[in-house]
């Protein structure tokens, strides 16, 4: 099956947990359109497109499979193991951003965001005893002058955590 | 209205801090627009926590120079090196490139800059005349025509920013139904919070467009591993020396040329979510069919550079017109300007010019200025351009996130708006792997609540649905959604299909009928032109079988 079918799948999905969230909503009356006639109207159109979207890409699989050869076949399934790595660093960064913002109350926007900063451009970069002290530099340069443009000149409270206080 | 138009032009020309943000902004613009992959609307995106402190006037000041600094900073990767340093500028490179190549620089470079001002300055001319009429049009709207302006709104970005009408169209629903999300503002009711606190809070609009498109642009830059550990470009610093009064007598001597592509950059700009990454190639089309050497384009020809980049820069006018006369934006940039209006409890619409007069006219001043700033500063810029072109990408990468961090964070100094950050991050990069554009979505969350205020205000009026296709400007709007539904069909078309031979015409003809029914003799003088221009187009190809 191609990608879109699952897509679509996952739409459906998705449209059936959000119509049924949305018969919970509040049924209040003040005259006024119901808070829920809009979403469920939305949620609708949402369950439409996604079952047109299924249907499409079954025709086109049908399409493909019939078309295709053996060969092809054999190149794709080859293509979609080694296809994977340029969704390394993609990941990368999610997890780390995530990190950052689950330690957020523990290490603080300063600390936080430099650490953020130095493990991104060190994992995505090139490792070597030369590049490491460079991005820790960077990261410590780029980031704390941002905090204190916050911090001081724009009077933002940043979440401090609780190794580094200023407020 | 001349008493506004002093007091906005002392709050900018009398305000050194303002003249300073505006020359800041529009060297921040030229440098981000010059990058290639680092575009306008993230520059105007990390420019956007700096102005939460500012003044209204200053803070829209500041995101307009960025604004007018990207869109025309694209031409100097796009002409140097042959990347455009934006997708604005895409077709600059055709020709400047070349023209580089050929060793003429200087007068590439000039060439671009100065189409980049002339374009800008006919798009503010436009903008402070017909901005103000728009609004008034505006004024006219009720609730079910303004419906249906955002249908239409959403059918057009979707029509024109997707190859695939179902993901288009799914985009724009996910985008609305993300807007419903918290607390409805009709009857305080909360919707889709799945009964936990932080969603029935709902989600903020900048944290979702930051997130939105920050990450899938970010990460989409860096998914392959060796490119993300060398920098953007190797550009190799080479002095210029501008030749400018060369290129102006140049320009002035294709005036026709420039002011076809200003217009199409204008009309291109007020579409909603249609920016100068069509109006460039759009105008490069048309002054290649229009030149008498069509041959010579890609080779290094004038209007080859002319074309494009006084299209890209009229569309920020253009841009700048829908958004400050019915609030719909323009493009990414002007729904993030919206977003940063409303931090001040502006919200642009149809009276938007008439109630805030001296920031309304403070925002035509300030994008006439930002044109004129620009021009002055492309020398400087071209240098630092250079030099920031060497970053590496897992560096610029790392502090540019995180600078998205600290602005989403002090917009409401709240933590859940970083959480609304990453969960659109991954949605957007998710969306735009699996072939989704993202901006029917951004419309989407921008024009969701609306949308359901407008409906909502129509249905409380009368419960006669009838009335959003039977008003004249409700019904104008759904015939216009159908027409931009229909289009990227025309598109694909073949030349002798019937649908590629009729459907301008046809459109022409029904979108005149609305006209028709409007209670004023110029609108139907319109439609009687826009009649009259169908039947000579129907008469035109209905000629060309036979001489074929």
């Amino acid at each position: 099956m191609n990608r879109d079918f699952w897509t679509s799948l996952f739409l459906i999905f998705l449209s059936f947990v959000l119509y049924r969230e949305s018969t919970f909503i509040e049924d209040v009356d003040y005259g006024s359109m119901k808070a829920d006639v809009w979403p469920t109207f939305l949620v609708m159109l949402l369950i439409v497109l996604s079952i047109s979207m299924l249907v499409k890409s079954l025709m086109e699989y049908r399409q493909a499979t019939q078309s295709s050869t053996q060969d092809n076949e054999n190149a794709e399934q080859t293509d979609s193991v080694t296809g994977w790595t340029w969704l390394i660093n993609p990941m990368i960064v999610f997890v780390l951003f995530f990190l950052f913002l689950i330690t957020l109350d523990y290490l603080g926007m300063l600390i936080g965001g430099i650490f953020f900063a130095f493990m991104t451009m060190t994992l995505l970069g090139q490792i070597s005893w030369r590049t490491v002290p460079i991005y820790f530099a960077i990261s410590v340069i780029s980031i704390s002058g941002m905090w204190a443009i916050f911090t001081f000149g724009l009077r933002v409270m940043l979440p401090e955590g609780v190794l580094f206080t200023v407020w | 209205m001349t008493d506004a138009i002093i007091l906005a032009a002392q709050s900018i020309f009398l305000d050194p801090v303002t003249l300073g943000l505006i020359a800041l902004g529009t060297f921040s613009g030229l440098i981000a627009g010059s990058i290639p992959g680092f575009t306008i609307a993230m520059g105007v995106i990390l420019v956007l926590p700096f102005t939460f402190g500012l003044s209204p006037i200053q803070g829209v000041a500041t995101m307009i120079g960025v604004f007018v600094g990207g869109l025309s900073g694209g031409l100097l990767s796009g002409m140097l090196i042959g990347i455009p340093g934006t997708p604005s500028s895409v077709a600059t490179t055709f020709d400047g490139f070349p023209m580089v190549r050929s060793g003429r620089a200087g007068f590439a470079l000039a060439l671009g800059l100065w189409s980049s001002f002339f374009g800008g300055i006919i798009s503010a001319i436009l903008l402070v005349t017909l901005a103000p009429q728009l609004a008034f049009l505006g004024l006219e709207f009720g609730p079910w025509d303004y419906f249906m302006l955002i249908v239409f709104a959403l059918t057009i970005a979707v029509s024109l920013s997707s190859q695939n009408m179902l993901k288009g169209l799914t985009a724009g629903i996910l985008g609305l139904i993300a807007a419903t999300v918290g607390e409805d503002e009709i009857n305080g009711v909360a919707r889709f919070s799945f009964d936990t606190e932080a969603l029935r809070q709902g989600f903020a609009f900048l944290p979702v467009l930051i997130g939105l498109f920050a990450f899938s642009q970010l990460l989409s830059d860096v998914e392959d591993r060796t490119k993300a550990k060398s920098s953007m470009m190797n550009a190799e610093g080479e002095s210029v020396r501008i030749e400018h009064l060369r290129a102006i007598r140049e320009i002035f001597s294709r005036w026709i040329n420039l002011v076809r592509s200003s217009l199409i950059g204008v009309f291109v700009g007020i579409l909603p979510a249609a920016g100068g990454s069509i109006s460039n190639i759009l105008a490069y089309d048309q002054a290649q069919k229009a030149s008498k050497v069509p041959e010579q384009f890609g080779k290094g020809v004038s209007d080859g550079i002319i074309a494009p980049e006084a299209a890209n820069n009229a569309t920020a006018g253009g841009a700048l017109m829908m958004m400050m006369a019915l609030g719909i934006p323009g493009d990414i940039v002007t729904a993030v300007m919206i977003g940063a209006l409303m931090i001040h409890d502006i919200v642009p619409g149809p009276t938007f010019i008439q109630d805030k007069p001296v920031l309304a006219y403070g925002v035509f001043i300030a994008f006439f200025f930002a044109n004129f700033v620009m021009v002055f500063m492309m020398s400087g810029a071209l240098r630092v351009f250079l030099k920031v072109a060497r970053v590496r990408l897992n560096i610029l990468v790392a502090v540019i996130l995180a600078y998205c961090a600290f602005g989403v964070f002090a917009l409401h100094n709240i933590g859940f708006d970083l959480w609304v950050l990453f969960g659109f991050g991954i949605v957007g990069y998710i969306m735009k792997k699996l072939g989704f554009p993202l901006a029917p979505m951004i419309l989407g969350v921008v024009l969701g609540k609306l949308a359901e205020i407008n409906l909502s205000r129509a249905l409380a009026i009368s419960d006669d649905i009838m009335l959003f296709v039977s008003r004249p400007w409700s019904l104008f709007f759904f015939l216009l959604a159908i027409v931009s539904v229909i289009f990227p069909f025309f598109q694909q078309a073949r030349d002798e299909s019937l649908l590629k031979r009729f459907f301008v015409p046809l459109s022409l003809v029904v979108l005149a009928l609305p006209l028709f029914v409007m209670d004023s003799y110029t609108r139907m003088a319109v439609g009687i032109l826009m009649i009259v221009f169908a039947a000579w187009q129907l008469r035109k190809k209905s000629f060309v079988p036979q001489n074929g």
